[in-house]
């Protein structure tokens, strides 16, 4: 276990208002904003693109970023939207990756951000914190894999 | 009264009954079997011969004897007279010929073939007993056929009882034979006893006939009565032996609640899945309806024909087929006919008469299905009761439920690709409640079912995707042109219970049209509807319907595309949407419905109305549900394929609802059980 730094980070506020708050002990909170950093992206900013090393994992704090897929010869388009209290850029939580995606913050935005080596250094050293970063990254990753699955069907295609 | 007839007097009683301007209709030897159809008189009759019944299995054989109805049953009994496998319905006078677009009604008139009346002769206690059921589909409300209500009521019936059952009758157990019971529906009630008949009178029309015979009618003696007694009861002993029987106790229960028994595979590996079954059968009553066209005539006719529940037309809207496998159709057959018939009619479907095992190729015995399940049945004995439908609240149309009104197109608008808002105007007063729908047509491509998307002063909304036939031809139509009505049908979304809630409506692509009406009476009552979030979700921003309506609802909405003026706002509606995937430049949500779901918190204690297609309704009850909202806070709209849209072709069943009659709004928990399972 990690003892939590002197001081208190001043991302701390904001990350404690944060939905993902619920599932950490004040003192794991206290450690993640102490890696943590405050990002504000004006409307349209890219945060990142295809083939870029995926060095940052973010929380959305306010705004919008959409994920855009661009495919030679196809219109680009949005696939997903993310708002308040999305996490997004998981591929930071593996080792050597690289993004595969377009981050467009789509309104004037704030993020919370980490790296990822950073987090997964703190992972390594506090498996308690680690286990709970995992399980809820987890869960969230569960749930837009079915999404995913939803959009398969094509579920408004059909019927009235 | 009573009386009693020699063969000579029995002659003479059809011949009165013919002279008095009925149409006999009787048993006649035909092809093979005993056919039942028109007659002449008692010549007719298969005097001397009866059928050897077996599974799979049906032939004549000569009695060496005089019988009049020493046979037990033809394949068919009097539904063919009192529903004609093909009927007009009405005729459809054509508009003139267009260059383009499709046909256009220009009057309506009724198909009155007001024949002469039917002398049903020798019915059986089983076939008055199907009357019956048949008597409670067209007739039971709250709509009613008049074609089959004034061919039914002219009918004079002339039943016989069975002394002789016939190998595969089971009507005992069923409590529909062998015997025709005092109070049944009868004119005279015949007992072949020998070379004589007793004769009981059931009406005073039969009085009247037994009074015509003068001295041919005799006076029936107690030996004759003492000679019936012990005849019923000696059949009714000899078929309370046999090993085949029917136990209706607690039979719907059993089997809603066996839905995957290992059996319907084992059935579905012998069925052919051809139908004759439902044909044979005097309780079926599924139709079709469709155009008959003829190219160049002046007037095209909407005609019903009989189907089955094993056709694949049957169980198919656009773009699905709800019962693709033989095991689905023939689960549906038997689970409608021996338990939601029960709920629905208020008796099962089965009377015992054992038609649908002699005319299956391959010997199906219903009986030894059923046996089958209830000797070993894999739910519990503890399974829930099949859900019985809500009481139909909407009221009936007067008249005939099946005449169409004439209405006229007064606007057309293009809301996305190949969908359009017909504004039509009906004739005369026409009240509706939203969430209810309409049937409209038109002469080549019939009727289809559409909700009712508003109604604005004398005007009815109806907002159409062009998908199929008929709806390609209606979002086709012109200010001005004309299409054929039907309607209100269908049960409301439940705008008085909603009354002081929190009112969350969860809307998926074209569902959000037959929420519309709803959610205009929301936004405009603050006072009654004190918080209303509307979730609708689209495949993409340029297929959101109502766009511009729905977001001037939300004052705080800022994003495109807004061009309307917020003309309702009010501060107590929300709005958002949610698309698939957009191009650049979108900054609205983008992902499914569900996600938006999660992502805007939703109270426990809210109500709820959802409408979209089924997979979407699906997954937001299972959002709902982890949310810890009751079944009753939900409300959800239904679709399967529709022909008549008032409980009367069979085609829109949902376990034992009529989506049709009993929906298609259902609160949650009258469908909970069926929702997402397969063949339903
Ligand atoms: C209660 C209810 C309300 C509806 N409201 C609307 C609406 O507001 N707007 C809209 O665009 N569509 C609505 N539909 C669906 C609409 O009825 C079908 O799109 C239409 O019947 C398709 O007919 P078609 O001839 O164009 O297509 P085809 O695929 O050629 O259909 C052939 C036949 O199958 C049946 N059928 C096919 N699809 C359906 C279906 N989905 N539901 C019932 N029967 C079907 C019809 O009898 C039709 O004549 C509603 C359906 C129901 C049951
Ligand atoms: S289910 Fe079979 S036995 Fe029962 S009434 Fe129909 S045809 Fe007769
Ligand atoms: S049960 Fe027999 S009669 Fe009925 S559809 Fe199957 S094969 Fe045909
Ligand atoms: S029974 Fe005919 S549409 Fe419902």
């Amino acid at each position: 276990m990690v003892a939590p730094p002197p001081g208190k980070s001043p991302h701390l506020a904001k990350l404690e208002q944060l939905p993902l708050a619920e599932v950490f002990e004040p003192s794991h909170l206290e450690l993640l904003a102490q890696i943590a950093s405050q990002e504000d992206y004006a409307a349209e900013t890219t945060l990142f693109r295809p083939g870029d090393e995926a060095q940052w994992f973010y929380a959305v704090v306010s705004g919008r970023v959409s994920l855009t897929l661009q495919v030679p010869g196809r219109a680009p388009t949005i696939v997903a939207s993310l708002s308040r209290g999305d996490l997004f850029g998981w591929e930071a939580l593996r080792v050597d990756s690289r993004r595969d995606i377009t981050a467009v913050a789509s309104k004037a935005t704030q993020c919370l951000r980490c790296s990822g080596a950073a987090l997964r250094e703190l992972c390594e050293l506090d498996h308690e914190l680690g286990y709970r970063v995992m399980s809820h990254a987890f869960d969230r990753v569960a749930r837009d894999l079915s999404d995913c699955r939803v959009r398969l069907v094509d579920m408004y295609g059909q019927g009235c | 009264m009573s009386a009693r007839l020699t063969h000579d007097g029995f002659r003479r009683l059809l011949e009165q009954v013919r002279e008095a301007g009925y149409a006999l209709v009787g048993p006649t030897i035909s092809d093979g079997a005993i056919v039942y159809g028109p007659i002449a008189g008692a010549d007719d009759l298969p005097i001397g011969w009866t059928d050897e019944q077996a599974p799979g299995r049906y032939r004549l054989r000569e009695r060496g004897d005089r019988a009049h109805f020493g046979y037990v049953l033809g394949p068919q009994g009097p539904r063919r007279q009192l529903t004609p496998p093909v009927e007009t319905l009405v005729r459809i006078r054509l508009g003139p010929r267009r260059e383009q677009g499709p046909r256009t009604p220009e009057g309506v008139e009724a198909a009155d073939e007001d024949g002469e009346p039917l002398a049903l002769i020798g019915l059986r206690a089983c076939e008055l007993a199907a009357m019956a059921v048949q008597d409670a589909v067209w007739t039971g409300g709250p709509f009613v056929d008049p074609r089959y209500a004034r061919r039914r009521e002219r009918a004079l019936i002339i039943a016989v009882d069975c002394l002789e059952p016939g190998e595969l009758c089971f009507c005992v157990s069923t409590n529909t034979g062998p015997g025709v019971e005092a109070g049944a529906s009868f004119d005279l009630r015949l007992t072949e006893l020998g070379e004589e008949f007793l004769v009981e009178v059931g009406s005073e029309r039969g009085q009247a006939l037994i009074d015509g015979l003068g001295e041919l009618a005799e006076p029936s003696t107690a030996q004759l009565f003492a000679a019936r007694t012990q005849g019923v009861l000696a059949a009714a002993m000899e078929l309370h032996g046999r090993e085949r029987q029917l136990d209706l106790d607690g039979l719907p229960e059993l089997l809603f609640a066996n839905l995957d028994h290992p059996r319907w595979d084992e059935l579905a590996a012998r069925c052919l899945s051809c139908g004759s079954c439902t044909l044979v059968c005097p309780t079926c009553f599924c139709h079709r309806v469709e155009e008959r066209a003829p190219l160049d005539a002046p007037t095209s006719e909407r005609v019903r024909h009989w189907d089955s529940c094993f056709t694949d037309e049957h169980s198919r809207i656009h773009g699905a087929q709800f019962r693709p496998q033989i095991r689905e159709r023939y689960r549906q057959w038997m689970t409608h006919k021996l338990g939601a018939w029960v709920s629905q009619f208020g008796t099962s479907g089965c009377v015992g008469c054992g038609r649908c095992i002699a005319w299956c190729p391959v010997g199906i015995d219903i009986t030894e299905e059923v046996a089958a399940i209830r000797a070993a049945p894999v739910a519990p004995d503890d399974a829930e009761p099949v859900a019985l439908p809500p009481a139909t609240t909407v009221p009936a149309l007067a008249g005939d439920p099946m005449h169409p009104q004439l209405a006229r197109v007064v606007s057309v608008r293009e809301e996305l690709r190949e969908v359009v808002t017909l504004a039509v105007e009906p004739v005369g007063v026409f009240s509706h409640a939203p969430g209810q729908f309409n049937m409209l047509g038109l002469p080549d491509v019939g009727e289809v079912p559409i909700s009712i998307s508003g109604q604005a002063g004398g005007e009815l909304l109806h907002t159409i995707r062009a998908v199929g036939a008929a709806s390609r031809a209606l979002v086709a139509l012109e200010a001005g042109d004309r299409l054929t009505l039907r309607g209100p049908f269908g049960s409301a979304w439940p705008l008085a219970e909603l009354r002081g809630h929190n009112v969350v409506v969860i809307a998926g692509g074209l569902g959000l049209a037959p929420l519309r009406g709803a959610l205009r009476e929301m936004v405009a009552h603050p006072e009654r509807y004190p918080s209303v979030r509307l979730l609708y979700g689209a495949r993409s921003p340029e297929e959101l319907l109502f766009a511009d309506e729905i977001l001037s609802w939300d004052r705080s909405i800022r994003f495109a595309p807004t061009t309307a003026p917020a003309v309702l706002e009010s501060g107590h509606v929300k709005v958002h949407v949610t698309v698939d995937g957009a191009a650049p430049g979108w900054t609205g949500h983008v992902g499914v419905v569900t996600k938006l779901m999660r992502r805007k918190p939703l109270s426990a204690h809210a109500r709820y109305l959802v409408c979209g297609p089924e997979i979407m309704i699906r997954f937001v009850l299972r959002e709902l549900e982890t949310i810890g909202v009751a079944q009753d806070q939900v409300w959800l709209s239904m679709e399967r394929n529709m022909k008549c849209a008032v409980g009367m072709c069979g085609r829109c069943q949902y376990g034992p609802h009529f989506i049709c009659k009993d929906g298609p709004v259902f609160r949650w928990d009258a469908i909970a059980g069926l929702l997402g399972r397969e063949g339903f």
